[in-house]
């Protein structure tokens, strides 16, 4: 339904820079970037989603509702995010945290333009609204100029303040440990708030400062008008294609040596580390309940458990569930009963939420949500927001929050020296 | 009798001294000493005779002998025949009702087209303890036992003071004659009974009772003004108003231990009968309601909601055209061409441009109206989905729908789109329709 024009483009193409830069005219932009990752399960290098042809923006209540009779409405292209406090919708859970984001609690849109880069192929997807703007466009994107960073605005000095002091860190960590040791959960994923007020920033610039850093396989720009998501996201939540499901729940993190033989040993270490095999068992238990609730019976598979991958920055275990759906099931189905993922909640589910909505001081929002787009043919693909820049330019308000899964083994000073490992890229990104 | 006459009118009727009157008259001894009156003081004024042509002879010659008064009193005369039985018939009235529409609608053409100011009737004290008396057999609230208004919007009574024993020593003193009226004798048989039967009772107990009556009915008339002052006040705080809908607060209503007297305050000049069931509404279930010809109550909740039928709009239609970008009557829409459609706005709809056949209407629902509900599976009828959406009868009437030229629907107006005109994938433009 779409007016479609493929390209194969030159060795050594620079086109993610230029899409992206080209982007940033619009109102609306979602850009994914895999940055070369080239998994098992990736479908795409990059793809580009801009200027709104339809949009749904919502609270809460019945979010999911109104998400599944647009997805089924449309039956198209829908780029956007589900943010942590549709757990409102899901379970009925409400926050009343602080808020200095105000980003609303779901947003999707059905671009005019939508472009898909696969190696050296670019596929170019217009709706019949603009289609005679596709030439002209495609021309504009190659000559994009792109803008030298060096010579880019100097940085105004940010200034980064705690949500949540170290003390009651550390004070909120015992109560956790208590709930765990009282049997009302087992893990807990704690989180805390870095921000700044007063602040302008340059998102592009910051985008890619963050993204050079990670490199991450489900690195994401989001705009929103005047709301942006800069994204250095490691982790899938949950992916859709044709029956099959896929969740990738990462629990268990190492820091990466120069040496070849120390980095061998780390990555070893994580494999067989006790607490970190446990963090992600537990949660790959949860998925496998969250999935089994839309599966085909018998379905439900655990194709790989605590498989250590290693990034630019980082080791991680990543644990891969899968399951068979019917082709009659809704694809908003299956996100409203695995929502919020298991490894940004803990276990059990809605126990640890009502823990991590009193001892936490940040209503989490789009931070430990997700991005990412039903295709026409109903399959989709979700990443986890973490390790991400929250940026509202009207309210001048740049946030990020990191935190950690603490289970009965935990300790509060490693945990909180976590919190800052993670939280380091996203200072970089900000100061430099 | 005439210096009382003309005290009476200076001091409680004085606008009839300037003012241009016709006098109802039927021949009957009260209408005729009442035009002899009004010509001996010398008031400009006319007489107005309806023959009803109820007793065949007998009412010809009423006429004739109104004619001949008017003539002698040097006065205009106005005379009308009426087919009362053929009217009474077609009306499905009842031949006295039937009279007095006619009468009564005769009179108001008159003083419109001929500037009369006011209509004097005949009436005096003994019809009016009759009339009360007949009322608290029947069974009357506080307004049937006041008795006959003195004046009630145009027509005015100067004779209510005075009593049938003065009227006829008036004739007598002054040779004056008039028609015996036969319908006297048989038609008002309940009237009868109490005129020669109950008031010679009640006057051997007192022998002052008109004057009595007079006297008392004049405190109670008082009184009741004052009742009404309350009234208003309870209907102030129990009532709220939105545009043309009276809310009545059911909680409010009930702190008052009779309520049920407040109520039937409220609510008597909108023509409700079924009093019972009116207070059965206070402790129905919501959607429960009471119609009168022209209004009707409903229950919502702790609310009793009064508004007018809106039958009358049932068959209205409304045509838009291309060119409209606003319509403000009998809804507000908003037409406005975009390039965005956002699914979250509650009273905007998008529509593909090119799906429209003008000019588009508006019009209210009716029989085997369907359409292909945005967002659900399929075809559905209109009537199915106001009953699926759970609508109020208020709201279900209160719908407007939206359509192409060929009657198609379009749009239930703020509620769904059909899917047959929403904007897909292969839309050119859009039009957004806003409800404002």
């Amino acid at each position: 339904m779409r007016t479609v024009k493929k390209i194969t483009l030159p060795e050594g193409h620079n086109i993610k820079e230029k899409l992206l830069q080209w982007s940033q005219q619009f109102r609306e932009v979602v850009w994914l970037d895999s940055n070369n990752y080239h998994q098992v399960h990736s479908s795409y290098d990059a793809v580009l989603a801009v200027d709104a042809f339809t949009i749904l923006q919502t609270d809460a209540i019945d979010a999911f509702d109104k998400l599944k009779e647009y997805q089924s409405l449309t039956n198209d292209w829908l780029f956007g995010y589900l943010t942590y406090d549709l757990k409102y919708d899901t379970e009925n859970l409400k926050s009343n945290n602080y808020d200095g984001l105000d980003f609303p609690e779901l947003f999707f849109f059905q671009p005019k333009k939508v472009f898909l880069l696969k190696k050296n192929e670019l596929e170019i997807q217009y709706l019949h609204f603009v289609d005679d703007e596709l030439e002209v466009d495609y021309e504009e994107v190659q000559g994009v100029i792109l803008i030298d960073e060096v010579i880019n605005s100097p940085v105004s000095p940010i200034k980064i303040k705690l949500r949540m002091t170290k003390d009651s860190y550390f004070e909120r960590f015992q109560k956790i440990h208590s709930h765990i040791c009282r049997g009302d959960i087992y893990e807990m994923n704690f989180c805390q708030e870095f921000y700044a007020e007063e602040t302008k920033i340059d998102p592009l610039k910051v985008y890619r400062k963050l993204n050079s850093i990670s490199n991450p396989p489900f690195a994401t720009f989001l705009k929103l008008n005047d709301k942006y998501l800069l994204s250095a996201s490691p982790e899938r939540y949950i992916k859709k294609s044709d029956t099959t499901i896929i969740s990738q729940p990462i629990k268990g993190t190492a820091k990466r040596s120069e040496d070849k033989v120390e980095d061998e040993q780390l990555k070893h270490d994580l494999a067989n580390d006790e607490k970190e095999r446990s963090e992600n068992i537990m949660i790959v238990d949860l998925v496998r309940n969250d999935l089994s609730k839309t599966a085909v019976k018998g379905s439900v598979k655990v194709s790989e458990l605590c498989k250590v991958y290693s990034f630019d920055q980082v080791h991680q275990m990543i644990s891969t569930v899968t399951a068979e759906v019917l082709h009659t099931k809704s694809p908003v189905e299956v996100l409203r009963t695995s929502y919020p993922m298991g490894s940004m909640t803990g276990a059990p589910k809605v126990s640890a939420m009502k823990i991590i909505e009193e001892l936490e001081d940040t209503k989490r929002g789009l931070y430990s949500g997700s991005v990412g787009y039903f295709t026409p043919n109903n399959d989709f693909d979700f990443n986890v927001i973490i390790r991400s820049i929250l940026y509202n330019e009207t309210n001048k308000y740049v946030s990020y929050s990191v935190g950690g899964a603490i289970t009965v083994k935990s300790t509060a000073e490693a945990e909180y020296q976590e919190c800052l490992i993670k939280a380091k890229a996203m200072r970089e990104a900000l100061l430099t | 009798m005439l210096e009382r006459f003309k005290k009476h009118i200076d001091q409680n009727l004085p606008f009839l001294n300037e003012s241009k009157l016709l006098v109802a008259i039927s021949g009957g001894i009260d209408s005729v000493v009442l035009a002899h009156l009004l010509n001996k003081l010398e008031f400009d004024f006319a007489l107005a005779h309806c023959n009803f042509k109820l007793r065949f002879e007998d009412s010809d010659k009423d006429a004739v002998f109104v004619s001949n008064l008017a003539e002698r009193l040097t006065v205009t005369c106005h005379s009308i025949s009426f087919d009362t039985i053929t009217y009474a018939e077609k009306h499905k009235l009842s031949t006295q009702m039937a009279a007095r529409e006619l009468r009564y609608n005769w009179f108001d053409e008159l003083m419109s087209t001929a500037h009369y100011d006011y209509v004097l009737t005949a009436h005096h004290t003994n019809d009016n303890i009759e009339t009360v008396l007949i009322n608290l057999t029947r069974g009357a609230s506080l307004n049937g036992l006041v008795g006959i208004p003195e004046i009630n919007g145009r027509i005015v009574r100067p004779l209510l003071p005075f009593t049938r024993d003065e009227i006829e020593h008036f004739t007598i003193t002054n040779n004056i004659t008039w028609r015996e009226d036969e319908s006297n004798q048989s038609t008002k048989y309940f009237r009868n009974k109490i005129r020669h039967q109950i008031i010679p009772v009640l006057e051997e107990l007192n022998p002052n009772l008109l004057e009595t009556f007079n006297t008392h009915l004049s405190y109670l008339q008082s009184e009741k003004k004052v009742l009404e002052i309350h009234f208003e006040q309870v209907k102030k705080e129990v009532c709220e108003f939105e545009g043309e809908l009276m809310k009545i607060s059911i909680i409010k209503l009930k702190s008052y231990k009779e309520y049920k007297a407040y109520l039937y305050y409220m609510l008597k000049e909108y023509g409700f009968t079924e009093w019972l069931n009116i207070e059965g509404l206070l402790d129905a279930q919501s959607g429960k309601y009471v119609s009168s010809k022209t209004h009707r109550l409903i229950k919502d909740r702790d609310f009793l909601l009064l508004e007018e039928n809106a039958l009358h709009l049932q068959h209205s239609r409304v045509e838009i055209n291309k060119e409209v970008t606003q319509l403000d009557a009998p809804i507000g829409l908003h037409f406005e061409p975009v390039d965005q459609a956002d699914f979250s706005l509650k009273n905007s709809i998008y529509v593909d441009v090119d799906s429209l056949v003008y000019p588009l209407h508006l019009r209210k629902k009716i029989e085997g109206d369907s359409f292909y509900p945005f967002g659900m599976k399929g075809k559905k009828k209109v009537s199915k989905y106001f009953k699926d959406e759970k609508l109020s009868l208020t709201e279900k009437e209160n719908s407007w729908l939206l359509c192409n030229a060929d009657d198609t629907i379009v749009w239930v107006v703020g509620k769904r789109t059909d899917a047959r005109f929403s904007v897909t994938k292969t839309t050119k433009k859009i039009l957004k329709i806003t409800l404002n």
